[in-house]
């Protein structure tokens, strides 16, 4: 899917009274969700790979982010709520390699969801998330290193 | 089938025993999870599908051969910044439960895995829950060979293949576990230096000239320990250099 196309789909649905809209084929997933300021994030494709890291988009759309007509309201953002890191480790968005990732971007999470892995000295933690919400941002690349306190996920509690 | 041991004081007193399973460590987050076991609850298989090795390199295991389990430990008492030495204590536990098999060399290979005269016999993975800055529970996982005779082409050994006699799951079992109740008893009464001492004692390949490989390449090093963050330090030509576990590769 070309972004072009992905402009035009998202120009077609802002002229609709929908508030979400979700398309999946074969090749893409893609997921369009209206917000209180009326903005839209169009989600990475995150099937039908079994781990396509959430933070980058799948090949089939490339210029995904790009196509958001409006800028995110980057600025509102402390609205939003972080799921910190507890500890010094290695940050996995995947319960093994070979799983798809415990959360993706625009999904619904509540207390007590499992949300990445943080692995120290081959002691594997399970961090679960302590708010409710919808996943906006993931701030870390899988397979990397975290520090204590550093925000690892971006949450819209609304 | 439940089998009751009675010597340890909580580890073990609730045993599920199955056929086979995904992973020991899953099923008994699962428990935990539901509320469903308690401080010391095992879960025992006789095979894995699923058995975890480090992350995503699989222990292989020939069905009913092996000792697979799993304990369940609630370390609330412990800071998230020291819980790495529950991967310490584990290993420690094991190391002393398999030396009474008398076998001439047993070792600690840096984190968590033992063994038997040069070659891999056990592996440890732990996992936990965290909510915020409180560990709920922890499992402690373990896989060890008992009674497998063929390893194909990996570099791996059992206590059968070792001692030269056959050996009875539920009592290596037993011996761990009590094993693993002492040492987290030292743990709980913060008695870190004695962790230390024992891990440092038995850590293969200590104060010896090796050659590892790191992001740099091949080197010779003298393996020194482990650090208070259990961190593995080398003295690397005349400078002490840090590794975690993903960054260096023992040679020979």
């Amino acid at each position: 899917m070309k972004a072009k196309e992905i402009r035009d789909l998202i120009d077609f649905i802002s002229n609709t009274g929908l508030e979400e809209v979700n398309i999946e084929t074969e090749e893409f997933k893609i997921k369009v969700k209206r917000s209180s300021e009326a903005t839209f994030q169009a989600a990475p494709a995150i099937a039908p790979a079994p781990v396509v890291p959430a933070a980058q988009a799948a090949p089939q759309a490339p210029a995904a982010p790009a196509a958001v007509p409006a800028p995110a309201p980057v600025a509102d953002s402390k609205k939003y709520v972080e799921i910190k890191s507890p500890m010094i480790g290695t940050f996995y968005l995947t319960p093994n390699p070979d799983s798809p990732a415990f959360v993706a971007i625009g999904d619904k999470v509540k207390p007590g969801d499992t949300v990445c892995i943080v692995e120290a000295m081959k002691l594997f933690n399970e961090i679960e998330s302590e708010v409710s919400g919808t996943i906006i941002k993931i701030l870390v690349d899988n397979a990397s290193p975290v520090e204590y306190d550093q925000p690892l996920f971006l949450v819209d509690p609304s | 089938m439940h089998k009751f041991f009675a010597k340890t004081l909580f580890a073990g007193k609730n045993i599920d025993y199955l056929p086979d399973c995904h992973s020991t460590n899953d099923f008994l987050l699962q428990l935990a999870r539901q509320k469903m076991a308690k401080e010391g609850h095992v879960v025992v298989a006789d095979y894995q599908s699923h058995g975890k090795g480090q992350r995503g390199s699989s222990w292989v295991s020939e069905p009913g051969k092996n000792l697979l389990f799993s304990l369940l430990i609630k370390p609330s008492f412990l800071p998230l910044d020291r819980q790495y030495l529950l991967t310490l204590m584990t290993a420690n536990a094991l190391h002393q439960a398999l030396a009474h098999w008398q076998v001439d060399k047993v070792e600690i290979k840096w984190p968590n895995d033992i063994y038997l005269n040069n070659r891999k016999a056990a592996g440890i993975l732990c996992e936990s829950s965290l909510m915020g800055h409180r560990m709920e529970y922890a499992v402690l996982g373990m896989g060890v060979n008992l009674n497998q005779r063929d390893f194909g082409d990996v570099q791996a050994t059992s206590l059968w293949n070792e001692t030269g006699q056959q050996v009875i799951r539920d009592e290596v079992l037993e011996q761990v576990l009590l094993l693993l109740e002492k040492w987290y008893a030292v743990l709980k009464d913060g008695n870190e230096h004695e962790l230390y001492a024992y891990y440092h004692q038995h850590l293969r390949w200590k104060d010896e000239r090796r050659v590892f490989r790191d992001a740099g390449g091949e080197f010779s090093g003298t393996l020194r320990g482990i650090d208070e963050k259990g961190c593995l330090v080398i003295e690397k030509h005349d400078r002490t250099v840090c590794y975690t576990i993903k960054e260096l590769i023992f040679i020979r």
